[in-house]
């Protein structure tokens, strides 16, 4: 017996009308009264009787159409099921902010790979404001940036702190602790890489009156390597985030120096669009939230 | 004591380094694994389970962990 015969017989028994079921389904009327035929000789009962009105159901048609509804929804979960296997390999772009996607995140993508080994995972480092233009436009799945998202479709959750640390060469003669008015007086390098950290150290030196005296800025480089080599090479000192310095400060090659009144600080949030709807990213993000704040590099 | 400096590397690659160390060691000896990656710390204490283990926290998010073979 073919399921397809009684899928047939199920909505013709709906319809009540052989006709309007065969141009449905783009059949020849003969073709599928012979279906429902062989169906009557399988079970060895008439199930219908045809009349120039259509078709009504016999007392065990009426059994053999309870049964077959069933049998209908039953393969069509089971092929909603089946589609959905193929779905689960899935290939989940990320994209973060450098700092970010180079220091922060492979810890977390180790355990998220152990989760879901199915998936694939790209990571690729971009600045917020396209990132946030590519979960948009589907260009990727999530997001992790510096701040809360700008546009307002996105939803964001805060999974991190990261900290940008004044750092000097590990003989350089500076005091542990400095207060921003002495900042001006040591060479500085700059990292310009779209966070304004020159205008936030300008606006609490003015805040706290410290504004005479201009910062004596060596150079502006956006590139964090770029900035710690200069700090190594003792050109001067300059600001980093914290996470990207750890294996320096461990091994003593820069220090780590205290401003009394000034400390910068950016919140890390996972960006991403609320009205998904892939389940396998839905239950991605879902164990990303539950993981990220402890799992961080 | 042996020393496996791991600063900037990625998990798996600080425990297949630990590993390859541990075939080294006697029993009671001990090797430090020094590391800024917080998945170590996890994929250390599941592969060296049957060892003593005992970790520090050096500076924020730099660890040093203790393997003692048993």
């Amino acid at each position: 017996m073919h399921i397809e015969y009684l899928e047939n017989f199920y909505q013709v028994a709906k319809a009540k009308s052989i006709s309007k079921v065969a141009i449905e389904n783009h059949l020849s009327q003969s073709a599928l009264s012979q279906q429902i035929s062989k169906l009557e000789k399988d079970f060895d009962s008439t199930l219908l009787i045809r009349s120039n009105k259509g078709v009504e159901l016999t007392e065990k048609g009426k059994i053999v159409y309870q049964y077959a509804g069933n049998i209908v929804r039953t393969v069509k979960m089971m092929r909603a099921k089946l589609e959905e296997s193929d779905q689960v390999l899935k290939d989940i772009k990320i994209e973060a902010f450098w700092t970010i996607a180079n220091y922060s995140l492979p810890c977390v993508m180790y355990k998220v790979k152990k989760r879901f080994p199915q998936n694939n995972y790209e990571i690729r480092s971009n600045k917020a404001l396209t990132i946030e233009e590519n979960i948009i436009n589907n260009i990727c799945d999530l997001g992790v940036i510096y701040g809360k998202p700008q546009n307002e479709r996105l939803s964001s959750y805060q999974i991190g702190v990261d900290k940008l640390v004044l750092v000097a060469p590990a003989d350089f003669d500076i005091p542990d602790t400095i207060s921003l008015s002495d900042l001006p007086d040591y060479p500085l390098i700059i990292l310009n890489d779209s966070m304004d950290l020159t205008q936030v150290i300008m606006r609490t030196m003015q805040q706290t009156g410290h504004s005479d005296k201009p910062l004596s800025i060596l150079y502006k480089s956006d590139s964090i390597e770029s900035v710690k080599a200069s700090v190594m090479n003792e050109f001067g000192i300059g600001f980093l985030p914290y996470i990207a310095i750890k294996k320096e400060l461990y091994r003593k090659q820069i220090k780590a120096i205290e401003i009394t009144d000034l400390t910068i600080e950016y919140e890390m949030y996972l960006i991403y669009d609320e009205t998904e709807n892939n389940h396998v990213i839905i239950d991605f993000i879902k164990y990303f939230k539950d993981i990220a704040r402890k799992s961080l590099c | 004591m042996i020393t496996i400096d791991c600063l900037g590397d990625m998990c798996p690659i600080p425990v297949l380094k630990a590993q390859k160390e541990f075939k080294k060691l006697a029993s009671g000896d001990t090797i430090k694994i020094i590391t800024d990656h917080s998945c170590v710390l996890e994929s250390v204490a599941s592969k060296f389970k049957k060892h003593q283990i005992s970790s520090d926290e050096v500076i924020v998010g730099v660890w040093e962990i203790f393997i003692t073979k048993s």
